[in-house]
This record gives C-alpha cells, structure tokens and sequence, in this order.
C-alpha cells in the first residue's frame, strides 16, 4: 500500500483527455487529438511522432505556454489546466525551463544579458545574478562569448547559450522543444550530452520533443503520440 | 521615435502657448490699463478742400472749445516734417509733427519728463517745441537741459521747451507715436487757415461717453454740417479689444487641445506600432517567466524615458519660440517659470494615458504564439 502510494506522488504530470482545437474561419481544427501521458519526476522522456501530430502544441501545454481546449493537467497532483495568465506566468519562472529549436534569445541584448534576464524575472534584481549567469555560461562552455550579441554566434553556440537561460533558475521541469533540430549530428550530440548531464546532476525532469530516433533514444523513456492517443480507460488503469 | 518627435512637438507648443497665453494676457492687462487711463474720445476731421467742410483753429475757439469748458479738450493738425540740426540741412531726421493747443497733454494724458508744455496765455515770438522722448535720443537731446537745444523747421530756428516722458511700446494700442513725434504750437501757424485733422476730448468716467458723443454730434450738425467726420470712443475700443483677446485666447486653447490629442493618437499609435514590432520579444520574455505586469511596466519605462527626454527638450524649444514670438510682436517678454514645467507634467501624463489602452494587449499575447507569430 506504501509503495503503490510512493508511486503515485512521484508523478509530477498527470494528463488526462486532453484536447486543443482552434478556430480558424469558423472552422474548428483540431491541432491535438485527445490524449493522456504520465511523466515521472526526475524522468528524461522523449515524446517522439510525425511532424503535424501535435508534439510541440502538447509540449506548449505541458510547459504552460498554451492552454487546451478540453481535459485535464495535473502538475504534483494540482489541477492546473484553468489557471489565470499571471499564475501561469509565475508557474512557468518558477517550474520550467525552456529550450526552443529556433533558440529565441532576444537578439538586442547580449548572451550574458539574455541569461542574467531569466533570473531576473524568476528572483529579481541581484548583484550576484551576473555571476550566476557567468557560471552558467561556463558550464556550457562559451563564457567567452559572454558579450557577444546572439547574431555573433554559431547555432550550437545560440543553442547552449539558450540552455544556460533555461537552467540558471534551476527549474524542477526543462522543456526542449526539438533542441537539436537546427543543429548538425556533431552538435546535436553535444547538445544531448549537455541535456543528460543537466538531468543526471540537478535531477531535473527532462522532457523533450523530437522525430529524430537517434535522440530520443539518448533518453531514458520514449512516448511515441500514437500511443498517447490510446482509450481514456486503459490510461486510467496504467496510472 | 515617433512618439518621441510627437511629444517634442506637442510640448514645443504647449509650452509656446502657455507662454504666449500669459503674455497676451499681460498685455491686455497693459493695454487696459492705458486705455482706462486714458479714456477719450477721438473725433477724426476728414477735411476737404474746401472751406466749408474744414473746422479751424479759430472756429474750434469759437464753437468747440466753449461746449466743452468743463472738460479737457485739445485740437491738433498731425503733418509729416524733416527736422535739421543746423540750418545748412546738413543733418537731421524725419519725423511725425503735431501742431497742438496747450490743453493736448492734459487731453492724451501725456506728461512731461523735464522742461515744460505750452501755456494757454503765450503766443510764441520765438517758435518752441516739445519733443518726444524718441525724437530726444534720436537727435542726441539732453533729456535733463532741453532748453539749451534748437533744430531747425522750415529753416526755423525752434527752441526745445521740455521733453515728453518715455512711453510703452503696444500692440493693440498706446502712446507709441508720442516717442516720435514733435509738437508746435498752433499759434505758430496761421490759425485761421490750418484744418484741424483731431480734436480729442478727455472723459474721466467711462459711462459719460455716450453722452459726450450725442453732444458732439449735435455740436456738428449745428455748427459744421459739411464737415466729415467719425468719433472713435476709446471705452468701445477696450471692449473690442477685450472681444478680439478672448477669440485668441480661445484660439490659443483650441490650437493647444488639437496639438494634444494629436500627439496622444500619434504615441497611441507609435505605442501599438512598438508592441508590434517587438511581439516576438515580449513573447521570449513571456515565456521565460516575465509576468504580464513586467513586460508592460518595461514597454512603458521606455516610452516614459523618451517622453521625458523629449518634453524636456519640448520645453526649451517651446519658451525659444515664445521668446522668438514675443520679440516679433516687440511685447516685453518676461519668462513665465511654470509654463515649461506645466507642459512637461502635461504631455507626460498624456503619455502614460495614450500608452494605457494599447498596453492592455500585453494581457491578451500568448507567449507561444507571439514567439512564432501567429
């Protein structure tokens, strides 16, 4: 009874039939089909599938950067799914980390500024967020890139610099929607390294997007969609 | 940049009309001033040629003066005359000459800075003049000594009997003329054939110049039926005056609201055009934890930072084109402290309220659609 207990807290995600559909001259497409997933806490879990299935709008959902349209989304056992823009705003600084395949580091501010920003907005102003940030920084290995603008940078370069952002606030979750899809085989696999060690030292729930099998299989689950998309009932029973 | 040229522009000429609203006031307050004082009225002789439509020195003694015993009255015949120092013409100047009885400085309220005026008794021997303060300074004239000084006029020696104070410089109306002018004695021209030009009638109450009007026109149509002639009542000038300030004034403020409303459009605008631009970046910040809240107040420390720059600059450019404005129109200028800082405040509020309603769509910008704008 104990164990089956332990069990079920240490799922920190809980989806249930959850659903996104948009409006589009009125029209309702639906972009994410009902589906249901279970993430462990401390799990590295690729979420891999076709392009078009849906993997990057429930990565979003998961990461609170959208909402869906129907279901539910418990986060340690919270109910999340209807939270307001601001308590989602301060669950994404405080929670997740996120890294994109297209990088989005602000192009007018320096790497060093674009990762100091981050801790910015999840503890405010420090005087020793500029040495947090430099840190950072140098264990992705381009600390001397520091100063330089984002423009200035390689894609590998960009990339590392926009996973020092995504880990400097030490989130619980990273989020990594397709990171090494801009990237050649040697940096991806740079990358990958990179994103274990995160998971292997901090212990941080590493969940990420990819159709690249090779990737996904560097992580320790692979969710394919098809299987997410399973009957409501079984879902149930697995969790 | 845009918003920052609008709120420079709306500032400028805010600032420039707060300014120049509280000169125009002051000079009104001036210009009544001298009118109240010198409250008159002004009865302008057209003459002709002939005889009959021409009012004398002599028939003015004889008909004008008697009806009006009581009162200050003066006659004058106004003309044009080129003044020399010597009498070889080797220097001199032009300048307005009024011929005048003695009662004129009483009449237009004048008064003398040295020497003195005319006498009613005397009847010049010797030509004499009394000199503006304008025409002293021009021909180098010690205001204190006037009497040691003689020019010549029509190759006539004429001694300078006393010097008339300074008067104000105005726009809407003053003594201005008084400056430039020289006045002789109507005796010293042949009375009985100069055509009076002006005969000017003091009133010390306001209220008694209708009276004093119907007076004179029936003074006229008895006496001088030929004659063309028009009476300006000055207590009807300053409140004609006082109707053409209140249009500018309104004018003022209207020009001031629209200035306003279109720089708030254009920061509205410019604030909507920003949001726009930056869409993708206000997305990034979104997602990586920035709440709703901070991305606007950072929008707006922005905006704020250039309206303030731009409304302080505003302010100087705005009191340099009043300054500008009011030496043009040869108003004294005085500097009016709370007009730049009144449209710094101003034009700063108006930024903040013309940035509030496109700021709101911060609330609605989905982090992930803003970073692929969708």
């Amino acid at each position: 009874m104990g164990l089956v207990k332990e069990t079920k807290l240490s799922k920190i995600i809980k989806i249930r039939n959850l659903k996104k559909e948009i409006k589009q001259h009125n029209r309702t497409i639906t972009i994410l089909p009902t589906c249901s997933l279970s993430i462990d806490d401390g799990d590295m879990v690729a979420i891999t599938g076709q392009s078009g299935v849906g993997k990057s709008t429930l990565l979003n959902i998961i990461g609170c950067l959208d909402q869906p349209s129907s279901g539910h989304y418990y986060l340690n056992q919270s109910d999340i799914t209807d939270l307001s823009c601001t308590q989602r705003s301060h669950l994404r600084k405080e929670t997740f980390g996120y890294i994109f395949q297209q990088y989005w580091l602000i192009n007018h501010l320096t790497v060093i500024e674009n990762v100091e920003l981050a801790l910015y907005y999840a503890s405010g102003f420090h005087h020793s967020n500029r040495q947090k940030a430099l840190d950072a920084l140098d264990q992705l290995g381009i600390l001397s890139h520091a100063q330089h603008y984002p423009c200035q940078l390689s894609g590998g370069q960009q990339q590392r610099a926009s996973i020092a952002r995504a880990i400097i606030t030490k989130p619980n979750i990273l989020i990594a929607d397709e990171p090494t899809g801009a990237l050649d085989h040697e940096n991806s696999m740079q990358i990958m390294q990179i994103l274990k060690e995160i998971h292997r030292s901090y212990g941080t729930t590493l969940i990420l997007v990819t159709h690249d099998r090779e990737i996904a299989g560097m992580c320790n689950k692979r969710l394919p969609m098809e299987t997410l998309f399973t009957e409501k009932e079984q879902l149930y029973a697995q969790a | 940049m845009l918003s920052g040229i609008a709120t420079l522009c709306a500032t400028a000429i805010i600032t420039c009309l707060i300014a120049f609203f509280y000169a125009t006031t002051q000079q009104m307050a001036d210009e009544m001033r001298i009118i109240q004082k010198n409250t008159k009225i002004v009865v302008n002789l057209h003459p002709s040629e002939q005889r009959q439509s021409q009012i004398t020195y002599q028939d003015y003694l004889a008909y004008v003066r008697p009806a009006f015993k009581d009162r200050a009255i003066a006659a004058s015949k106004k003309t044009y005359v080129h003044i020399f120092l010597d009498d070889k013409k080797h220097s001199g100047d032009y300048f307005e000459q009024i011929a005048c009885d003695h009662e004129y400085l009483l009449a237009h309220n004048l008064s003398l800075s040295s020497g003195r005026f005319f006498h009613e008794s005397e009847f010049p021997q010797s030509p004499f003049v009394i000199i503006g303060h304008g025409v002293a300074k021009k021909l180098a004239i010690d205001e204190n000594t006037p009497r040691s000084a003689s020019f010549f006029v029509a190759k006539q020696s004429h001694e300078v009997l006393g010097v008339i104070n300074k008067q104000q410089d105005k726009f809407f109306y003053g003594q201005n003329n008084a400056n430039r002018t020289i006045y002789t004695h109507l005796k010293t021209h042949h009375a009985n054939l100069l055509a009076l030009d002006e005969i000017t009638v003091q009133i010390p109450d306001p209220l008694e110049s209708e009276r004093v009007s119907d007076q004179i026109r029936l003074l006229f149509r008895e006496n001088f039926p030929h004659v063309n002639y028009q009476i300006t009542d000055m207590s009807q000038t300053a409140k004609q005056i006082q109707d053409y300030i209140a249009k500018v004034r309104f004018v003022l403020l209207a020009f001031g609201f629209i200035s306003t409303l279109v720089a708030s459009i254009n920061i509205t605008n410019s604030m909507y055009a920003i949001i726009s631009e930056r869409f993708q970046e206000i997305g990034i910040r979104l997602a990586i934890g920035a709440t709703a809240r901070q991305v606007k107040q950072l929008l707006l420390s922005e905006t704020l930072l250039l309206a303030v720059v731009s409304s302080a600059l505003g302010m100087v450019l705005g009191e340099l084109s009043n300054m500008l404005l009011i030496n043009y129109l040869n108003w004294d200028y005085s500097w009016h402290i709370f007009a730049g800082p009144m449209s710094f405040v101003m034009m700063t509020i108006v930024c903040l309220l013309s940035c509030y309603v496109p700021l709101l769509r911060v609330d609605k910008i989905n982090p992930i659609h803003a970073i692929q704008r969708v």
